[in-house]
């Protein structure tokens, strides 16, 4: 039996069904997979037991597959938040800031991020409203009273409803330049004592209670969060600015075989072709345009488009606060206005973050990958556009949040709060 | 439809031009530019003063608007501009800048945004802090913002006199003052001003805060009543002068302030002391009173989408802006960040989706105005700017498109009838003095 849905607008109440045996199949899509740069103008997606199964012009629905007419609405993956606070304050002033950071000097690259996260934080579904399936949270910039660059472990979530959201932890460790106050004569240096200190350590873990290792006053904890990234198994996440400091931390990275990911990066395109040369990718803020210190002097607009045509793995990342993480569309599309095109700007916000963060499962429309699905009224991208259904490993998610009872409590859907 | 007419405040407002004009020290030497007549012929046109004009001409004459229609016949010698498949509307206006006060580059010596030494620093006025290389003003310019209004920080119950500019170039200040605009002066509640004060220092606490303001005007009462008989050249308060300018209805009282119960507290406090609310800032909750900020008269300026930041912050909706519209509210975008200036169309135009998707009836007709000529009324110069017609100064952005997509950008922008931005002419885009000659630009 064949049954027919046809999608509600973006106000309907959605709900999350457990995902079912039953194969669901999209018609009528328009999708931009964000595996390949073309867009399918009209095709057929089909998800079973949380996964795509099928994608493109020319599929046939399976015969039991309860459809859903899309009736030329857009199917994009769901988008990738990078390097957000999301679920880890609710309020990003006073009550729970404490959670944006460690505060202890024992623990900083161990800090780790996944015991901070609420997963009935009220942002999750205010996020869901603005396409986001996955978000890869990281732990605040440091504390320069602590007098580390180190601010700890990253951790994957996926944004469905209920309380296990995690899916992995340690995924990267945030280090950032601008986090503590000697110069640069120091830190770089000590960057690299300190990951010899590791592979000693890693080497013969006796070393630290024995008191031989020297760089810093380690805690255990911290050692055992950078043998990873010592080894390369694991990136560091580098927040750096000024070209100089980019190159630096290349040359550092070749040498010690680091896996490296720039964050920030203003001056960027100022080392477009070296950190394309190096297959470093880089997380972006593509709004910055304005250079709060000397270190951005060469702060553009321009910067995503030549970090592309230079050949750099871009990933476009929104205000780092939880609460805007749902407007990483928005932010895509203002690198597009600026040159970016457009196929590179999704992926940006798709499968660039998922592969960049080590994730293979999800990211972009591919048989095989987890059906994370966003259904738009147009092109994601433009305010103006409405979402109209999101879908987290194959389950039809709500997308009302707090913001909309508030609104039905005091403004109401008559048009008017006389 | 939603639009009123305020002749009270206009007149006061006409009054304290008056006033001021006698009185005024560190004024305004703003010259127009030098312009050409100009006609941008076959753009869609948002007037902020009605419905929109397809294939549209409007014609910049003297530093003025001259007319704007369809079929209008162009002046000999007039550049001609194509406007065929794009937008024009007024020049942007940010309610709430502090561009310039806190600069880029945000180094220490450049945080001159807030005097937050007491809990009343309404001696101070931000224009004594503006740096006009601030390369923010310029990156305004391309988001067609031509005029802001620079407000001093909220961390203090008072934080001084705020300043009505033109965004053009400018060595000086007060080469950039719009001349006759009246004075503002910041106020704050809630949070702020009990977070910075808190160290040791009242008010402690948010009654502290009423406290500190009716003591301030009870005080202002006294110093105004001696105003009028004439204070002694070495009697003279600069605080009292600026709480008395607000009593008095010379300068425009603009309060920071987030939650509904408080902006109702501030209302309270404005009929205690007989003066004017001119408009709430940032107002998160403003949707839960609009109709009682309709009847008040007082101006709701928020954003499209920024809430949480704290706890007075957590209950912001998208369809703020879109609420006060539907009341009849003075509904106003604004930025209040060097980012989000330059984009106040994408802002208004999160607005407006969200206005949608709550149900509201709303226009990008409607939306133009919560960045052009509803500040304007706010700010006291909407008899000059703000809107596309006649006799108006000639502030004009020429946008690529629908200046509510992403990826529309201001392709011209007009000051008084000058071209001071104009994105295809590189000699168009003054750059600030501290960005020239910065070897990391040379390839930009």
């Amino acid at each position: 039996m064949l049954r027919l849905t046809i999608l509600a607008g973006a106000c309907a109440l959605s709900f999350a069904s457990p995902a079912l045996a039953r194969p669901t199949a999209f018609i009528n899509a328009r999708i931009l997979t964000a595996a390949a740069d073309d867009e399918i103008a009209s095709g057929t997606l089909v998800i079973e037991n949380g996964k795509i199964t099928a994608v493109g012009a020319n599929v046939s629905p399976p015969p039991d597959a309860d459809i859903v007419d899309a009736q030329g609405k857009t199917i994009t993956p769901g988008l990738v938040a990078s390097n957000t606070s999301i679920g880890t304050v609710e309020i990003s002033g006073g009550a729970d800031a404490a959670e944006m950071g460690s505060g202890s000097n024992r623990v900083t690259a161990g800090y780790d991020v996944q015991y901070a996260i609420n997963p009935y934080s009220s942002l999750f579904a205010v996020t869901r409203q603005g396409g986001v399936t996955r978000a890869i949270v990281t732990p605040g910039g440091g504390d320069a009273s602590l007098g580390t660059r180190y601010a700890g472990q990253a951790a994957i979530i996926h944004l469905g409803e209920g309380p296990d959201i995690l899916m992995r932890p340690k995924t990267g460790v945030v280090w950032s330049l601008g986090a503590a106050e000697s110069g640069r004569g120091a830190a770089f240096v000590q960057f690299q004592e300190e990951l010899e200190d590791v592979r000693q350590y890693s080497r013969r873990p006796a070393s630290f209670r024995q008191g031989e290792l020297r760089a810093r006053d380690w805690s255990e904890a911290d050692l055992n969060a950078l043998v990873p990234v010592a080894e390369g198994r694991t990136p560091v996440v580098a927040s750096v600015d000024r070209a100089s400091d980019i190159l630096a931390l290349l040359d550092v990275a070749a040498r010690q075989k680091l896996r490296l990911i720039l964050v920030g990066a203003s001056e960027g395109w100022l080392a477009a072709e070296k950190i394309a040369g190096a297959g470093v990718p880089v997380i972006l803020d593509v709004t910055e345009n304005l250079p709060s210190n000397f270190d951005q002097i060469g702060t553009s607009l321009e910067n995503a488009r030549r970090l592309h045509e230079a050949g750099v793995t871009l990933v476009i990342q929104g205000k780092r606060t939880g609460h805007e993480a749902g407007q990483l569309r928005y932010f895509a599309g203002i690198a597009v206005a600026h040159g970016l095109p457009y196929a590179a700007a999704l992926k940006a916000v798709t499968v660039n973050p998922a592969r960049v963060w080590g994730e293979k499962n999800f990211g972009a429309l591919a048989v095989g990958q987890e059906a994370d699905l966003a259904l738009w009224e147009g092109d994601p991208f433009e305010p103006l556009t409405e979402l109209s259904a999101l879908y987290i490993r194959g389950e039809r998610q709500t997308l009302r949040s707090r913001q909309n009872l508030l609104e039905e409590k005091y403004i109401g859907a008559e048009g008017a709060a006389h | 439809m939603k639009r009123c007419l305020y002749p009270a405040i206009f007149l006061s407002l006409l009054a304290s031009f008056e006033a001021s004009a006698q009185t005024e020290t560190y004024s305004s030497t703003y010259v127009p530019a030098a312009s050409k007549t100009t006609a941008i012929v076959g753009a869609t046109i948002l007037t902020a003063a009605g419905d929109r004009v397809e294939n549209g001409t409007i014609i910049l004459s003297g530093g003025k608007i001259a007319s704007v229609g369809r079929d209008l016949s162009i002046p000999d010698g007039a550049d001609i501009v194509d406007g065929i498949g794009k937008w024009v509307t007024p020049g942007i206006i940010d309610l709430h800048s502090h561009l310039g006060a806190f600069s880029s580059p945000g180094v220490p010596s450049m945080r001159n945004g807030n005097e937050k030494t007491g809990k009343n620093t309404a001696e101070v006025w931000v224009e004594h802090s503006i740096w006009p290389q601030d390369p923010g003003f310029e990156a305004a310019r391309a988001g067609g913002v031509t005029t802001l209004a620079v407000l001093p920080g909220s961390a203090n119950l008072f934080g001084g006199r705020s300043v009505t500019v033109k965004n053009v170039p400018s060595i000086t200040v007060q080469g950039m003052k719009f001349p006759g605009a009246p004075y503002g002066a910041k106020m704050a509640c809630g949070e702020n001003p009990i977070f910075y004060a808190s160290r040791g220092n009242d008010p402690f606490t948010r009654m502290g805060n009423m406290a500190g303001f009716r003591s301030a005007f009870i005080d202002a009462q006294g110093y105004a009543a001696k105003m009028k008989k004439g204070v002694e050249p070495g009697q003279r308060n600069l605080r009292n002068e600026t709480l008395a300018g607000i009593l008095n209805g010379d300068i425009a009282a603009h309060i920071h302030c987030y939650r509904a119960d408080e902006m109702a507290q501030m209302i309270d406090l404005s009929k205690e002391f007989g003066f004017k609310i001119a408009a709430f800032h940032h107002a998160s909750e403003a949707y839960k009173i609009a109709d009682l900020l309709a009847a008040e008269n007082i101006g709701a300026a928020t954003w499209g989408d920024h809430w949480g930041f704290k706890l007075e912050a957590y209950d912001g909706v998208s369809a703020n802006i879109g609420a006060l519209e539907a009341a009849g509210a003075n509904a106003i975008v604004h930025s209040d960040s060097s980012s989000l200036v330059q984009r106040l169309n994408v802002e208004a135009a999160i607005a407006l989706a969200a206005a949608r998707r709550a149900g509201l009836n709303v226009t990008r007709e409607d939306a133009i105005r919560w960045i052009t000529a509803n500040p304007a009324k706010t700010l006291g110069i909407s008899e000059r700017t703000g809107t596309l017609e006649a006799g108006k100064m000639a502030d004009v952005v020429l946008w690529s498109g629908d200046p509510f997509s992403i990826y529309t950008l201001a392709e011209k922008v007009f000051i008084d009838g000058a071209l001071i931005f104009d994105r295809a002419d590189t000699d168009h885009k003054a750059a600030s003095d501290f960005l020239l000659g910065q070897p990391a630009r040379e390839r930009l």
